[in-house]
């Protein structure tokens, strides 16, 4: 039979694990208090949202456990052997019987023997429950009593700030809920403007906003304003390109050449109103007569000015490297020099119908800046939403949809993309909102019919010049006195416009170089 | 008397161990009156085979003590009374040539009182410090030299010097070495009042105590191998060794009033008998090993006179007893949190 190492082994063990174990309550319930005190102040000091609330939970129940398994694990150790025996000995007022029991060398065999029956005989006779008596100690009844209140307040004060953070969350989701609502509308806009669109460029661009759309959704307002900048850039690239390829700036020089040829004169006055859907029009009627009629003939005014003002527009397209349009007007410069007051339709044809490309070309190319231009607004409009500066029901701009538009009017009104009704390919009339385009100028230059004639002193001899200088002098002066007689002009006026035909009236001198 | 051999058993042993001490004690109570402690603590160095330094005023029954331990344990006994005259020729012997009445003449040599069981040196620190040193050889080897020629004592073989604190005009200091020989230095008190009186009903009535002897040196010795067989085990050892170094100044286990007023610690002769003395303690006790209580009971008569105060402990009048019972609290402690 194994025989223990003390007498009365499993009784001591016993005793002195609860005593051990009541002594480290204390020791482990003021740690805990320590750190529940922490915890209570770090509810205290900040605030915490709901994902926090389970992590303070979760530290809650962790200090407990953390306390609980110190004393489990301390409960379950085993003393050592000289440790059990000093502390019996010394409880129990055994004159160090039991350390000696342990450590009396092998030749006291007898001694230890006898040590063995008198220590064995002395606990036999000894009630363990009285002898060692196992009381709580009062640190540990405080310090436990002080865990738990401080368990209670951080529940409770943890508890209050939870519901307070919570509230504020919500106020938050429905303000940026308002936002997102804001940006749903616009990104839902350029879906559907994607969806609709002919052009590869557009539907391109507002296609790829659907990150912002993710980002928005992801409450990443860093990510979402990020992609906007991005979607901005794009947009200016797409602008500054349309720019550079833009005929507008030609627009008012060709009109004034092209108003010396019959039956341009709409087209013209379309041009000067950089309408150039309208001329689009107007040269497609045009360029279908000229193919009705190819014996025909249009009559032409001022050739000589209209050829040299073709031909400059000719090398200004050339320089921009629009070949094209530098092909037409070479072409209808070439057709006005060599014509001698009418010009063949059959001359006219081709031109006309490149002329009515490029002027399609560029209304779609209008509508895209246009559309760019409003994209950024919107994304202008977006971003102060996002941040608040902006409030909640100010208006927003939409792709399609100009304010002040009248509907009807669809000369003044913008023009869809893709969805044009006379199969033009580059989309139909847009609704934009272009508050800082240009404005329309109506009613002045190129409406009803006019005339001009231009007489170039280097073209020709001096004597046709000066020949046809003394034609056309009357039709000026007709015209100027027309002008003078119709317009309420200041009296000034009148007198410095007198002075200037005076001026240049042929004389007899002026007539020979 | 009868002798009864001594049984092997343990239990028998200390039964008997105390039943011998027991008896020897009473037997000396019979004529000393009062002053237990000391009996027990003489005889207990007795056993042990130590040396005793009594100190004490005159008159308390110091060399009464002595001799009716002699006369207890029938051992011969010699008393030398020191006086600043005393040669150690006195003390040892010497060598005299004799006249055998023929016309031969030859050495003969002269044993002097130191060749007996129980040696009293009375007023042992008035003789001068030539014939002090004399017996250290016989205290510590148990014979001495003379003439060049080495002769054994009898076995056993005990010292029990005394000494007068009082009067120190004409007297010599023992040697720190000689007194670290002194296994025990034992404090002779006065009398209680009840003690006192009993004293005076004794020595003024006429009659006269006598003393038996009631126990043989041969029954002293085997007292001593029961006592020496007693275990000791490591702990005790250890502590024995600290409750020593502990008297050291320069020891990590010096108390501040060690550190302050003691010059010298005990030597390594004082922690074995330490050991010793703490198993006679225990025997008597009835353990069969050596406790700390054991120790710590026995460390006054052991430590009081082998450490060395300095002056400001003369001069704050502080005694070794004062300075080693502050030694053997904080042991006491420092053994009580390693049971924590």
């Amino acid at each position: 039979m194994h025989q223990p190492p003390l007498p009365g082994f499993d009784s001591l063990v016993k005793h002195w694990r609860a005593e051990h174990l009541r002594r480290l309550v204390a020791s482990v319930m003021v740690g805990l208090c320590f750190g529940l005190f922490l915890l209570l102040l770090a509810v205290m000091v900040f605030s915490f949202s709901l994902s926090l609330g389970w992590g303070l939970a979760f530290g809650l129940l962790l200090l407990w456990l953390v306390a609980a398994g110190i004393l489990l694990g301390v409960s379950c150790r085993r003393p050592a052997l000289p440790v059990l025996a000093k502390r019996a000995d010394a409880v129990l007022q055994l004159p160090d019987d039991l350390l000696s029991l342990l450590e009396l060398p092998e030749d006291a065999d007898e001694w230890r023997k006898v040590s063995w029956q008198k220590t064995r005989d002395q606990l036999a006779a000894t009630d363990l429950s009285q002898a060692w008596p196992l009381p709580w100690p009062r640190r540990a009844i405080v310090a436990a009593s002080v865990a738990g209140v401080l368990t209670l307040a951080v529940i409770g004060v943890g508890w209050n700030k939870l519901q307070i953070e919570t509230q504020r969350l919500a106020t938050e989701r429905a303000v940026q809920a308002e936002r997102l609502a804001v940006a749903e509308e616009v990104l839902e806009d350029w879906k559907a403007f994607a969806e609709t669109t002919d052009d590869p460029e557009l539907k391109k661009l507002f296609a790829e906003a659907g990150e912002l759309k993710t980002a928005l959704q992801d409450n990443d307002p860093r990510a979402a304003l990020l992609e906007m900048n991005q979607i901005e850039a794009r947009m200016s690239a797409l602008e500054a390109t349309i720019a550079s390829e833009s005929i507008a700036s030609q627009a008012t020089q060709m009109a004034e050449a092209l108003e010396a040829f019959e039956g341009m004169g709409a087209m013209s006055a379309a041009l000067r109103n950089q309408n150039f859907q309208a001329a689009a029009e107007e040269a497609a009627q045009l360029a279908a007569e000229l193919k009705r009629d190819p014996q025909g003939k249009k009559d032409l005014r001022r050739e000589a000015v209209a050829a040299e003002m073709l031909a400059a527009e000719s090398a200004e397209a050339g320089k921009r490297g629009n070949s094209s349009l530098s092909k037409a007007l070479d072409q209808m410069a070439e057709a006005a020099q060599s014509a001698k007051g009418s010009v063949p339709n059959s001359q006219l044809g081709e031109p006309t119908q490149s002329l009515r490309d490029q002027f399609s070309q560029e209304a779609a190319r209008k509508n895209r800046g246009q559309t760019a231009q409003t994209g950024k607004q919107q994304l202008d409009a977006l971003r102060r939403r996002l941040q608040g500066e902006d409030a909640k029901d100010a208006p927003i701009a939409q792709l399609g949809k100009s304010p002040g538009k009248e509907s009807g009017d669809e000369a003044k009104e913008g023009q869809q993309a893709g969805t044009s009704p006379g199969g033009d390919p580059r989309g139909d009339l847009m609704h934009l909102l272009d508050p800082a385009g240009p404005e329309s100028v109506t009613g002045q230059l190129g409406e009803g019919e006019s005339e001009t004639r231009t007489l170039s002193a280097t073209s020709g001899s001096g004597t046709a010049a000066a020949a046809t200088k003394t034609l056309a002098m009357p039709d000026y002066v007709e015209l100027s006195q027309q002008a003078v007689a119709d317009e309420n002009l200041p009296l000034a006026h009148r007198r410095v416009i007198r002075t200037y035909f005076e001026r240049i009236r042929p004389t007899p001198e002026t007539q020979t170089p | 008397m009868t002798e009864e051999p001594v049984p092997a058993a343990p239990e028998t042993q200390i039964a008997e161990f105390q039943r011998r001490f027991q008896l020897l004690q009473t037997a000396i109570q019979q004529s000393v009156i009062g002053q237990e402690e000391v009996v027990r603590h003489a005889l207990m160095a007795i056993v042990a085979g130590g040396h005793v330094l009594l100190e004490g005023v005159p008159g308390l029954g110091k060399t009464l003590l002595v001799k009716t331990i002699a006369a207890a344990l029938h051992l011969k006994f010699q008393r030398v009374q020191f006086t600043p005259d005393l040669m150690p020729s006195d003390l040892l012997g010497t060598t005299l040539l004799m006249d055998d009445g023929k016309g031969h003449h030859q050495f003969r040599f002269e044993p002097g009182p130191v060749f007996c069981n129980v040696l009293l040196g009375d007023e042992i620190n008035r003789a001068t410090p030539k014939t002090q040193s004399a017996l250290l050889e016989a205290m510590q080897e148990g014979h001495v030299t003379v003439g060049g020629e080495t002769r054994p004592l009898a076995q056993p073989f005990f010292v029990l010097a005394t000494q007068n604190p009082l009067e120190m005009e004409g007297t010599y200091p023992l040697p720190e070495a000689q007194m670290d020989r002194f296994f025990f230095q034992l404090i002779v008190p006065y009398p209680a009042e009840s003690e006192f009186t009993r004293i005076l009903e004794l020595t003024t009535s006429g009659t006269r105590t006598t003393t038996e002897a009631v126990l043989s040196g041969e029954q002293l010795m085997e007292m001593r191998a029961t006592a020496a067989a007693l275990p000791a085990t490591t702990t005790m050892r250890q502590r024995a060794v600290r409750l020593v170094m502990a008297t050291h100044p320069e020891s990590p286990y010096a108390t501040a009033e060690v550190k302050r007023y003691v010059r010298y610690g005990a030597s390594p002769r004082a922690g074995q008998a330490c050991i010793a003395a703490a198993k006679i303690h225990a025997a008597l006790a009835g353990r069969f090993h050596v406790a700390s209580e054991d120790l710590v009971a026995v460390a006054h008569p052991i430590l009081r006179h082998r450490m060395m105060l300095n002056f400001e402990a003369q001069a704050d009048g502080i005694n070794a007893d004062r300075i080693l019972d502050g030694v053997v609290t904080s042991c006491r402690e420092q053994w009580k949190q390693e049971a924590e």
